[in-house]
């Protein structure tokens, strides 16, 4: 099997090419490992690289596409962001409470993963057990920004967004509690869903907050996304909340067209209760025009105000992530970064009705943005208010600080893709968040992936 | 607080805390508490089924037929019909 390895493949061009024989999986991984070497020491984007195993990934996945097996994931090389437990590879957490851990399992979604033949090229950044921000006193350094590697990734699936970026992997995973998906895929400029919760397995991934945690994937486009999402979403009867989800191939749901889709614009997010900056108010105009483009009936939309779902949200991660580690806070305090000190021991102080009002109050949020999918296909907004800030601008405290707007869909139970929306004049990526209603994963992934081909935001990658 | 949460932190420790349930403290008191009593079960909530449109379809079993006839019995196993698109539920 020979042929050229493309600089840049997305899954899908990857497995078109290795599936008609064009593209080996063992060069591609081999490429990939070359940049890692080259690459990560500037972004901090892997803690572990796996290169034994990818390779030995590779040559099983080449092995059976010449037996004439299929698959959109057949040696496709994906990183796992370091909350995912697998096997016998060093699972940390980027905590030194896990600097020794090795899981004897792979998590559910890393095993779906790897059973559709994808290789495993190593273990991404994150921010200390998944919450928090960039922290200096852990054993090793936070992820960089490869448009600015000043910058911050966003997180916390730091180590992700920054690694398919830079194309240090084709697909990565991540976890979204609050947004720590669709943060670092807006700031490193790529696409990362939160998907509808119950869709993808929880098993073998380490929890911040379980009424609010999601696993999803995280690629250059939509339309990858889509294609991990068809292997990761179905029933794991050991993640209590999953279900079987809607009887759909993602990857093809995609391709329908999306004239006539109706998108509600809740304007007062980015206008009034997170005031966004010129740029991201320019891209969101802009934005706008592709989808009234594309067909689409774009007006506004009214919902509460973001405050309300960051207050309840809060509440909710401060709470339930204390309680998680409740014993080791109390044990080995000074093990923790002080970022995660200051995020997750407030919750220690909460009382047990704080944290059911803030349970109450997200089912009136969940009902009042329910039934704003009664007039809409889906709402779009700004991920993010600004662009990435500088790493040496992020204050430990300003997770409570600043209202997030990605936290809207965590609360509301829905999911949420970001793509790129664009870039400012010096470059910097911008994010577009779509929300869906309850499993209109297909529906926020097609509108997506029309986007993005029809704003031309795919053909640039970070300047390393 | 802080002894009654059993934590013993040092006085830097102690500021950061300060500094974070102060923020905490203000989110938890803007969140309404203002409920009916009868609404104690709102502490949980359950996502739509994700196949509405199927349930919709479903039809009812059909009414008791006392004769199972032969044909009737071989079809049970064949393939079933699709749905037509007058008894399919509209897309919401």
């Amino acid at each position: 099997m020979k042929g050229t390895v493309p600089a840049f493949p997305t899954i899908a061009e990857a497995a078109r090419l290795i599936a008609t024989k064009r593209l080996s999986p063992v060069e591609l991984t081999r490429m990939l490992l070359a940049r890692i070497e080259v690459v990560n020491p500037k972004l901090d984007a892997f803690i572990t690289v796996t290169a034994d195993r990818a390779l030995a990934g590779a040559r099983a996945a080449e092995r059976a596409v010449r037996a004439g097996r299929k698959g959109p994931l057949l040696g496709i090389p994906l990183g796992y962001k370091d909350i995912f437990e697998t096997a016998g590879v060093r699972t940390t957490a980027y905590s030194r409470l896990l600097a020794d851990n090795v899981p004897e399992r792979d998590a559910e979604s890393v095993r779906r993963l790897s059973a559709a033949g994808a290789p495993m090229l190593g273990k991404l950044a994150t921010h200390e057990f998944a919450i928090g921000g960039p922290a200096f006193d852990l054993p090793w350094p936070p992820a960089r920004n490869p448009w600015d590697p000043r910058r911050f990734t966003g997180g916390s699936s730091s180590g992700s967004g920054a690694a398919v970026a830079a194309g240090l992997c084709l697909g990565a995973l991540g976890s979204d509690t609050g947004g720590s998906i669709r943060l670092p895929a807006a700031y490193c400029g790529i696409a990362g869903l939160k998907p509808t919760p119950g869709l993808v397995s929880r098993r073998g991934v380490i929890p911040l907050a379980p009424s609010l945690d999601t696993v999803g994937p995280m690629a250059w486009t939509a339309e990858d996304c889509a294609i991990l999402l068809d292997a990761l979403a179905g029933l794991d009867p050991d993640d209590p909340a999953s279900v079987a989800g809607p009887e759909v191939s993602y990857a093809r749901a995609i391709a329908s067209p999306v004239k006539g889709m109706r998108i509600g614009v809740p304007r007062q997010f980015y206008e009034r209760d997170v005031p966004a900056s010129p740029d991201v108010q320019r891209m969101m105009a802009a934005s706008l025009a592709v989808f009234r483009g594309l067909g689409c009936r774009v007006e506004d939309a009214t919902l509460p105000p973001v405050r309300d779902y960051n207050a309840v949200g809060r509440v909710i991660i401060s709470a339930e992530a204390y309680a998680m580690h409740e014993i080791n806070l109390k044990a080995r305090l000074s093990d923790f970064s002080r970022v995660f000190r200051v995020r997750v021991l407030a919750g220690g102080l909460l009382r047990a009705a704080d944290y059911l009002a803030a349970q109450r109050r997200r089912t009136d949020l969940i009902a009042a943005t329910a039934r704003m999918f009664e007039r809409f296909d889906a709402l779009i907004y700004p991920a993010t208010a600004a662009t990435a800030p500088m790493l040496t601008e992020q204050r430990p405290d300003d997770g409570f600080l600043r209202p997030l707007l990605t936290t809207v869909a965590n609360v509301a139970a829905v999911p949420a893709l970001v793509v790129c929306g664009g870039r400012t004049s010096a470059g910097l990526p911008l994010g577009l968040e779509i929300m869906g209603p309850a499993w209109g994963d297909a529906t926020v992934l097609r509108l997506g992936h029309h986007f993005e081909r029809a704003a031309g935001t795919r053909s640039t990658r970070p300047p390393l | 607080m802080i002894s009654r949460a059993g934590l013993v932190l040092n006085p830097g420790q102690v500021a950061d805390l300060v500094l974070a349930w102060r923020q905490v403290a203000q989110l938890s008191a803007s969140i309404s508490r203002d409920r009916p009593l009868v609404d104690d079960f709102a502490i949980a909530f359950r996502l739509p089924s994700p196949q509405p449109k199927k349930r919709a379809a479903a039809k009812p079993p059909p009414k008791s037929r006392t004769k199972t006839s032969v044909k009737s019995s071989a079809r049970a196993g064949a393939p079933k019909r699709p749905v037509s698109r007058k008894t399919a539920p509209k897309r919401r």
